[in-house]
């Protein structure tokens, strides 16, 4: 059933039409992700309310949820937010001619905070800048960096020779092509860079309980160490529930942006 | 008028010059080819023109004004430019991309408007059709009206077209290439126009410029390169069949017939009888208003009489095979014969039978103007 719907949305997504009804706009927007929440949700109370175990009952309260759940995509949206705050215009900046020289020692740099095992880079900006949120933060920005930056040049380069030389043959302003030409037929691939920095940043936010940045990775941890399958498994549905999500809306944005398609 | 005075250029790491010592001038008003095998230097003279190639030395005026003095920026908005159908920009509608040059101009919206639906209609697009569709959606031909569409869009005197119809099928490229040079009649642009097809060549060009190696080998009308190469290379891009691809230079003015026209109204016996006369074996029959219907050989209408068939001259007429009008080159019209299987071509502008062309009669005109 949601299948259907999806595949059905995305087709029409193509097209640029704007709705025409609420009704519209809900099945195409809303209707996978409601199912998706309401998954999770279901699940969550079906552990709740049917466990007889009393470390469970006392460990998994709604309260405990909904701040892990809150907190995880705190963590996710901010890291995220700096990652194409900072890789976008850098992209941009290194796809220029004249600084085609930084873009070993960019993408290098960057390329080691994606070698460094995520778990590795807590650890060690632990020291720096403590235990909890920032370093959290911190070691997801790294994390997040590589893909949007690799992609936003990958875009950028893309773009046929040919089309920039027209637009420089007929005059073009060289800020008015990066804006009007090489970045809106650049953006499906800058897209999935995003994409795929945000889902790996869903995942990876999960070590964040390790040092006390909390998260859906709060309840894997606890249910390992407690062996206790409940909590352990609503964590992690959680967490995958989550990165679907995420990726469903991001292609919906990335076919709404992308209104030529093919 | 574009002015070249001993243009080089070389490029780093490389002895010999791309373009070397080009000395030529375009008049106002003309088409230019550059023609010559690829490495040439044919695209790179023309991009030296916009700017796109900084000469290594030499000077290009364009009406008068040496381009180094100008911002680059300004030059190429008065100066428009074409290239093979990748130049449109995908994600951009047809307005959108015709409307590019007056955007960046700053133009009214409403004056954008108006000259992108006048633009379309220029080219034979229809706008209420056309105008809001992606490239997409075009046919390769289409896109190709469309660029030249684009490139007019300010109205700049001097035009740049890079193998603007290479990628097109050869029927679709003959009827663009008559269509431009209408186009041309009217707006009469200075224009460089760079191609590897010689045929292309003698069609398009008011003059041509053979180049090998980076050099000038010989700058001439299309009638004088096929009349008298000046070295063996020139002879031999031209190619042993000349006599043939003067039929591109001729046009059907040239070698056109009088035809004897006949009032659909006359009876048979009359039409025999001016036919006869005229020593014609075939009309052509115009109904009460003037308007053309057709043709009719004299044989028809004598066996119809011989055997009192009971009918007029405009059921005997028929309609041609080969209908052309007085601006197709002779070489369009014996390639619609022949695929035809047809003898005879007849002239029809504006529903007006202007007269007819036979075998005879390009054959006739070829060797007269040898």
């Amino acid at each position: 059933m949601s299948e259907v719907a999806t595949t059905l949305t995305t087709k029409q997504m193509n097209r640029r039409i704007s709705f025409k009804s609420f009704g519209e706009f809900a099945l195409r927007w809303l209707l996978v992700p409601l199912i998706l929440i309401g998954a999770g949700t279901g699940f969550a109370v079906y552990i709740i309310t049917h466990t007889t175990d009393f470390i469970v009952k006392d460990f998994l309260t709604y309260d405990r949820l909904i701040a892990a759940g809150l907190e995880h995509i705190k963590l996710v949206l901010v890291s995220s937010f700096l990652a194409i705050a900072f890789s976008l215009p850098m992209g941009i900046i290194i796809s220029r001619p004249r600084f085609k020289r930084l873009e070993k020692w960019v993408v290098g740099i960057t390329n080691v905070g994606q070698t460094v095992p995520s778990i590795a880079i807590l650890g060690l900006f632990m020291g720096f800048f403590g235990l909890g949120f920032k370093t959290a933060i911190f070691a997801l920005w790294l994390y997040a960096l590589l893909p949007i930056l690799r992609n936003t040049l990958a875009g950028i380069r893309s773009v046929n020779p040919g089309i920039i030389q027209a637009a420089h043959g007929m005059g073009m302003h060289p800020m008015r092509i990066l804006f009007k030409i090489e970045l809106p037929l650049a953006l499906k691939v800058i897209m999935g860079g995003i994409r795929t920095a945000v889902v790996i940043n869903v995942g990876t936010a999960a070590l964040a309980t390790f040092i006390g940045a909390g998260g859906f990775g709060d309840l894997i941890v606890t249910g390992l160490k407690l062996s206790r399958m409940e909590i352990l498994l609503t964590g992690a549905v959680s967490t995958a529930l989550l990165a679907i999500l995420a990726d469903y809306l991001l292609s919906h944005v990335e076919a709404k942006l992308i209104s030529y398609g093919d | 008028m574009i002015e070249l005075q001993s243009v080089t250029k070389k490029y780093p790491g490389s002895d010999i010059p791309a373009v070397n010592n080009l000395s030529f001038e375009i008049p106002e008003g003309e088409i230019c080819i550059l023609v010559g095998p690829s490495g040439c230097g044919k695209t790179t003279t023309m991009k030296m023109i916009n700017r796109l190639i900084v000469p290594t030395s030499g000077k290009i005026k364009v009406n008068g004004t040496d381009i180094s003095t100008v911002n680059p920026i300004e030059l190429r908005r008065n100066i428009g430019y074409v290239i093979q159908e990748i130049g449109l920009f995908p994600h951009m509608t047809i307005r959108e991309n015709i409307a590019i040059v007056p955007t960046e101009l700053k133009w009214p919206k409403k004056k954008i408007n108006q000259r992108v639906e006048e633009l379309l209609d220029l080219v034979g697009l229809d706008p209420a059709i056309y105008a809001d569709r992606y490239p997409r959606d075009l046919s390769g031909g289409q896109r190709q009206r469309v660029g030249v569409a684009r490139a007019m869009a300010a109205d700049p005197p001097v035009m740049l077209m890079d193998e603007p119809f290479g990628a097109l099928d050869p029927i679709n490229r003959s009827r663009i290439q008559n269509e431009f040079l209408r186009i041309q009649e009217k707006v009469r642009k200075t224009i460089v126009f760079v191609t590897h097809d010689i045929d292309e060549a003698i069609k398009m060009g008011d003059r041509i410029a053979v180049m090998r190696q980076g050099s000038l080998v010989q700058y001439a009308s299309p009638g004088e390169i096929l009349s008298d190469p000046a070295d063996e290379f020139v002879e031999n891009l031209v190619g042993k069949n000349r006599t043939i691809k003067r039929l591109n230079l001729l046009k059907v003015e040239e070698a056109m017939e009088d035809i004897l026209i006949l009032d659909s109204t006359i009876s048979l016996a009359d039409a025999a009888s001016a036919m006869d006369k005229a020593g014609a074996d075939i009309a052509a029959v115009k109904d009460s208003q003037g308007r053309f219907q057709g043709v009719v050989p004299k044989k028809r209408i004598r066996r119809a009489l011989a055997r009192s068939w009971q009918t007029t001259l405009s059921e005997l007429a028929d309609e041609p095979d080969v209908v052309v009008d007085l601006d197709t080159t002779l070489h369009d019209v014996l390639s619609e014969m022949m695929q035809a299987g047809e003898a005879a071509a007849f002239v029809v502008e504006a529903n007006q039978c202007r007269g007819m062309l036979t075998l005879g009669s390009i054959v006739e005109t070829v060797s007269n103007n040898e």
